[in-house]
């Protein structure tokens, strides 16, 4: 362009912005490394999983600091050192300022530099996170079917039995292999730090290792209909000489709820209740801090409005 | 006024204006009067043919005779308004049809009733979307304020379960629909031509449909409740799409309505800029909003016809019973929980509802980011910092847009082996993001920074966004989201996103060019109170969403367990503050309209062409085109413009 | 400089237009939209392929269905292609003012698209299994369904060409409608030529087992 850059003032704004920006980055940094633990209590971190994504999340918003503080200084900074005094039109424009390649590029790397460390962290730790357990390990298989609107669970090596209730004993790795009899629910367990969707047709995988014997609860993260506010439950993490003597008493059915056997017909069974074994005497205990305080209402109306 | 664009000044009446008086009838056949008529004609015409050529048993569900009700009802609504004479007269090799003019002399122009027919004017299609969009923005926040309602206290108070699942699907899908026309469908049919120089669209019909497909199909996506409502989310995942209550239907038609709607205008939007740009307006002078216009306008004719087939095939699976999505042995009603059944997949709908709506959400971000960065340097009175790298970061964005859907499918197990690869792309779209961040913080620095409400909602932008983004960059990594996904931490993403792209560029632009299409201004102590009042009890009803979020309280449920009582209430009672502060802003727009303080016609000492001609702006734009001759932010250059190269002539036109 | 639009019944908006940025705007338009309706048609083709990778087993084709027969298919699918070929003469002879071999190639064009039209009607009517049989029912009637709306819309555009044709609206300056509607034309053929190769893949093949 052929204009002529009216003349520019010297220019110490800038520096005040900098020493601002970079006391600002280190309060951040401190408040958030002091106060996401403190907000962000979900239910008791139970495995390594939620650890790792409690970690994250500390990780996350230190390292969100710097282009949080960014925007806000050199963004409301502005206000203080360039304000127009009036609401009048301010009488002379400013000056006559555009980017050069420099500044531009260097923008364009410190972004891409920040987007990059991102996500090699997030790759360790999906890699961590979706790790098979060591070859020795003694793994636990839970198959798990969701219905509208509950979960029910199947213990392939323990014959099949069969629980409306999953209790799944500690330190040792389990493999969900998840589907669905009807529409998409998603099976997740907070305190645990894992959420997969139950599909129709496909089954679906995750691992986890619980690692603090306690009560916690699962439920249902995709909307799947009428009662989708009331699809949760219990979960217990136990010692695996208690796993063992509740997964035996079990009732064990044939093939459940249509897994695993390609032409098992279910019509929309759903299971009266209590096929899962003992379950008359499991209620919740212990801070399930999750679950809901009231029963669904009885008789909900085919639809409110006709 | 500084201005170095050549804009003729006179507006002498032109060829195909008529004066005197329409008749009533010349007002009201045809017009939406008859096209209201047309629609019930066509509803029942089409509804008695289905129920006499169709078997009993198919008719047992309510599907297939609302499907083609409301095909009817479309075809009676564009016959009644006059919309379908021009294609049967063209087929005939007839002359255009008369009453499609879109100006004819003063006294017609004035008039009220021109806004209530098939108008081909793009500014008067602008404000009939602006009517439209502010009530389906009144509309969605009636719901939010519903769902509020009902999350108030513990215990499912007020809705049962289905009708709150219902009220937050309308909510969240007349919402998206709003947003993805608020900004594009007023602002950009009134100013797109005239920001480039241009008398009207390139295609005035299609342009008069799109605003006609997009009432209609609100319309009946209105009429859910009154078909038995649904229970899907806006995300309308099938199979439960199929399962649910007949208002899928409308749910699909209306929503499938609103897409076409959407593509045609932004393609025709597209298409002007491509054009019709005046002399000497080359791509380098055009406008940031233009640009994102046209990122949008890709966006949109991309990404729309993905979510359109999808649509259309949870209607064939609930009229017809076809299995797109459910997975059942063919020829029974039997389900079989295996792979390969020669059923349907729900994958299929996931994959191409998302392959639209993260493109979508774009198309909610874009023409905010562009509005606010266009207001940006009016207001500092400097020309934009990085102008091609906010080009470049519009395109990028845009090209970005198709590459990230899966990051919505992190935990539904399709292809788990690429979520590392959609974590990269998501996580890459900050930098093209970033691109728009530093035009609007260099276009600031240093600037003489004019404190009015545009620039005010310009520096709440970059507070709100900011926070949405960062915690966009959260879900998107693939463990956190795993441990996020479906809870108010992702509503609370969402929603600071969109409302402070969007939602904040619309008021930014109502501000700013509400003197150049009504000759007001906006009451400015009102416009405070609203700026004031919306930005803090907005945070405080969010932020809140992002610790109930993190504590983990599923999205889309009626009930909450008790650790969430006191977050839940206390959200509920800012966002009724915050609705009734949204409702001095309607207040605002209404008393202004009539009432405002006069404005002259370049109030903003802008340098754009649309503040060189008359507020409000005369039937025909521009007397003779203008010719441009520099770019749009040329601020903070030597005092006086240079005048008018000599010799430039207008494009001659007829009768003149 | 071009002379500015004067044809009867131009809006007034367009005044002073030449007629030029009238064909580059209305070629420019037409060709997104249908970049739409394309994509659309991409979907559709998508959705067959997707089901069918998720239905690797026997059960893909309903009981005692065999594949379509693409020979059978091979027939409509050349005639439209003779239309397309047809319809470009149509284009070549308004250039140069032929009017009469203009006619002639439009009428040919016309009824060979109803002919296809018609034939597809009554084979969807005959298809030896219905929508409820399974995903492949269901894809393939889509695809089928699609072209036949496809065919519809070009039947009724080409008819308003022909008739605008005979009473000679268009000439060597003039034809920009001609070209637009041809450029659907092409697509609907090409559609017919894709939805011809999808059948021709059906087992025995290479992509599916
Ligand atoms: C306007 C709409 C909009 C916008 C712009 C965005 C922007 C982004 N979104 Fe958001 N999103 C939605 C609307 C939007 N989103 C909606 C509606 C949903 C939920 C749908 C539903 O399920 O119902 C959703 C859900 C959603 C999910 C899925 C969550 C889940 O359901 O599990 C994810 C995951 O990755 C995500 C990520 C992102 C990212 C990374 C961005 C990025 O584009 C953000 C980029 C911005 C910044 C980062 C800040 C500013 C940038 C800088 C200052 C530059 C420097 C910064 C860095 C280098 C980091 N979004
Ligand atoms: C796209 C834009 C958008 C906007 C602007 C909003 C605005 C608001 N939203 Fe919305 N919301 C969504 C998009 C949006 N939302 C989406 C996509 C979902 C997901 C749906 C799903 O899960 O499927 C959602 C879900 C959603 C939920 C979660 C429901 C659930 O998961 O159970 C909640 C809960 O509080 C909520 C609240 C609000 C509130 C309080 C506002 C406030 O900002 C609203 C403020 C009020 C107004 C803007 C209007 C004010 C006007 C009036 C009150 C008019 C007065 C009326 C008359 C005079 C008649 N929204
Ligand atoms: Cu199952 Cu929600
Ligand atoms: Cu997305």
């Amino acid at each position: 362009m052929a204009q002529v850059p009216n003349p520019l003032p010297p220019h110490r704004e800038l520096r005040t912005a900098i020493y601002v920006y970079a006391a600002l980055i280190v309060l951040g940094v401190v408040l958030v490394i002091v106060l996401t633990p403190w907000i962000a209590t979900w239910e008791p971190v139970a495995s390594a999983r939620a650890s790792d994504n409690f970690l994250t999340l500390i990780v996350f918003s230190a390292v969100a600091v710097p282009v949080f503080m960014f925007v806000m200084v050199f963004g409301f900074s502005n206000l203080y050192f360039f304000r127009h005094p009036r609401q009048s039109e301010p009488p002379r424009d400013g000056p006559y300022m555009v980017a050069g390649l420099g500044p531009q590029l260097a923008w364009i790397g410190l972004t891409a530099a920040h987007a990059l460390v991102l996500f090699v962290w997030g790759l360790i730790f999906l890699a961590r996170a979706d790790a098979a357990p060591a070859p020795g390990a003694n793994q636990l298989n839970v198959d798990v079917t969701g219905e509208q609107w509950q979960f029910n669970f199947t213990y392939p090596q323990y014959n099949n039995a069969q629980s409306e209730i999953l209790e799944l004993p500690v330190n040792r790795p389990v493999y969900f292999t998840i589907t669905s009899l009807d529409v998409v629910h998603s099976f997740s367990v907070d305190a645990l730090g894992f959420k997969e969707d139950a599909v129709p047709g496909v089954f679906t995988h995750i691992r986890v290792t619980p690692s603090k014997i306690g009560s916690y609860s699962l439920r249902c993260y995709e909307l799947c209909g009428l009662y989708h506010t009331y699809m949760e439950g219990p979960v217990r993490v136990v010692s695996a000489a208690d796993f063992d003597t509740w997964v035996r008493g079990l009732k064990v059915h044939g093939y459940p709820w249509g897994i695993n056997g390609a032409g098992a017909p279910v019509g929309a069974p759903t299971p009266p209740g209590g096929t899962g074994g003992p379950s008359g005497s499991v209620g919740p205990e212990g801070p399930q801090a999750l679950i809901l305080s009231h029963s669904p209402p009885a008789n909900v109306p085919r639809s409110a409005f006709t | 006024m500084s201005t170095t664009h050549e804009v003729p000044a006179s507006h002498e009446p032109r060829d195909g204006r008529v004066s005197g008086q329409p008749s009533l009838w010349q007002k009201l056949v045809p017009s939406h009067l008859t096209g209201i008529i047309g629609a019930a004609i066509g509803y029942f015409v089409f509804t008695a043919i289905v129920r006499a050529t169709t078997p009993e048993d198919a008719l047992a569900q309510p599907d297939i005779l609302l499907l083609w009700g409301f095909i009817g009802l479309l075809i009676g609504w564009l016959i009644g308004l006059g919309a379908l004479n021009y294609p049967v007269r063209w087929i005939l090799g007839m002359p255009e049809p008369k009453h499609e003019e879109p100006y004819r002399g003063e006294g017609y122009y004035r008039q009220i009733w021109r806004y209530f027919r098939w108008n081909l004017d793009h500014k008067i299609i602008g404000i009939q979307y602006l009517a439209l969009t502010l009530i389906m923005l009144a509309l969605g926040g009636t719901g939010a304020m519903l769902i509020r309602l009902n999350l108030l206290v513990p215990g499912t108070r007020f809705f049962p379960p289905n009708t709150y699942e219902t009220i937050v699907t309308m909510h969240g899908m007349l919402m998206i629909a709003t947003m993805f026309s608020i900004i594009v469908g007023p602002f950009g049919n009134y100013f797109v031509p005239i920001m480039i120089g241009a008398r009207d669209m390139a295609f005035p019909r299609l342009n008069a449909l799109s605003w006609h497909l997009l009432a209609v199909g609100v319309f009946i996506f209105l009429l859910i409740p009154f078909v038995g409502g649904l229970q899907t989310g806006w995300t309308f995942y099938s199979p439960l799409a199929d399962q649910t209550e007949p208002g899928a239907i409308a749910f699909a038609v209306g929503v499938i309505l609103m897409l076409v709607s959407s593509s045609i205008g932004l393609v025709n939007m597209l298409a002007t800029i491509i054009t019709m740009r005046a002399p000497g307006m080359r791509w380098t002078r055009l406008p940031l909003f233009l640009w994102g216009i046209i990122g949008t306008a890709i966006l949109t004719a991309t990404s729309a016809p993905s979510w359109f087939s999808g649509l259309i095939q949870v209607l064939l699976d609930r009229a017809y019973h076809t299995t797109f999505f459910l997975n059942i042995v063919p020829g029974s009603d039997t389900f079989v929980s295996s792979a390969a059944t020669g059923g349907g997949n729900a994958y299929l709908y996931e994959v191409t509802f998302w392959f639209f709506a993260h493109p979508e959400v774009y198309i909610l971000a874009i023409p905010g980011w562009a509005a606010l960065m266009e207001v940006t340097t009016v207001f500092s009175r400097k020309p934009a910092f990085t102008y091609k790298l906010a080009i470049l970061g519009i395109l990028g964005v845009t090209l970005n847009s198709f590459l990230v859907w899966g990051h919505h499918l992190f935990v539904s197990g399709w292809a788990p082996a690429l979520r590392g690869y959609y974590m990269f792309t998501t996580e890459l779209i900050s930098i093209p993001t970033g691109f728009i961040f530093i035009t609007i913080l260099g276009t600031l620095w240093r600037g003489r920074l004019w404190m009015k409400l545009p620039l005010a909602w310009v520096f709440a932008f970059l507070w709100t966004f900011t926070i949405g983004g960062i915690t966009g960059i959260f879900l998107s990594d693939v463990p956190l989201d795993i441990q996020m996904h479906g809870t108010y931490f992702v509503a609370g993403h969402f929603h600071y996103v969109i409302l402070g792209s969007m939602l904040w560029g619309f008021f930014a632009l109502c501000y700013y060019w509400f003197p150049k299409i009504t000759g007001r201004f906006l009451d400015e102590r009102l416009g405070w109170v609203h700026f004031w009042g919306t930005n803090i009890t907005f945070n405080l009803v969010f932020a809140t969403f992002f610790l109930m979020g993190w504590q983990g309280l599923p999205r889309r449920v009626a009930d909450f367990a008790p650790l969430f009582d006191i977050p839940n209430t206390f959200a509920s009672i800012f966002a009724f503050l915050l609705g009734a502060v949204m409702v001095v802003f309607f207040a605002n727009v209404i008393w202004s309209w009539r009432y405002g303080e006069k404005a002259s016609a370049n109030p903003w000492n802008a340098r754009t062409l649309e503040w060189q001609v008359p507020s409000p702006v005369p039937p025909e734009n521009f007397a003779a085109l203008p010719t441009v001759k520099e770019g749009p932010y040329e601020y903070g250059t030597p005092a006086a413009p240079p005048p008018p190269a000599p010799g430039a002539k207008p494009v001659p036109t007829p009768g003149s | 400089m071009e002379t500015p639009i004067e044809h009867e019944g131009a809006l007034p908006m367009y005044a002073g237009q030449s007629p030029a940025t009238e064909a580059r705007k209305i070629t420019v338009g037409i060709v997104m939209y249908i970049a739409t309706d394309v994509l659309l048609g991409i979907m559709f083709f998508i959705t067959y392929i997707w089901l069918r990778q998720y239905n690797t087993n026997n059960l893909w084709f309903p009981k005692g269905v065999t594949a379509p027969s693409s020979t059978e298919m091979l027939w409509p699918t050349i005639a439209l292609v003779v239309s397309a070929g047809a319809y470009i003469v149509a284009q070549l002879a308004v250039r140069y003012d032929m009017h009469l071999l203009f006619r002639i190639a439009t009428v040919v064009a016309l009824l060979i698209v109803l002919g296809v039209l018609v034939w597809e009607i009554i084979s969807m009517g005959r298809l030896p299994f219905t929508q409820t049989d399974g995903s492949f029912a269901s894809s393939y009637l889509l695809l089928l369904g699609y072209h036949i709306v496809h065919l519809a819309v070009a039947t009724i555009v080409g008819l308003g060409i022909t008739i605008r044709a005979f009473r000679g609206l268009y000439n060597a300056r003039s034809h920009v409608g001609v070209d637009v509607v041809g450029v659907w034309w092409y697509w609907v053929v090409a559609y017919a030529v894709l939805f011809w190769l999808l059948v021709l893949m059906q087992p025995p093949s290479l992509f599916y087992s």
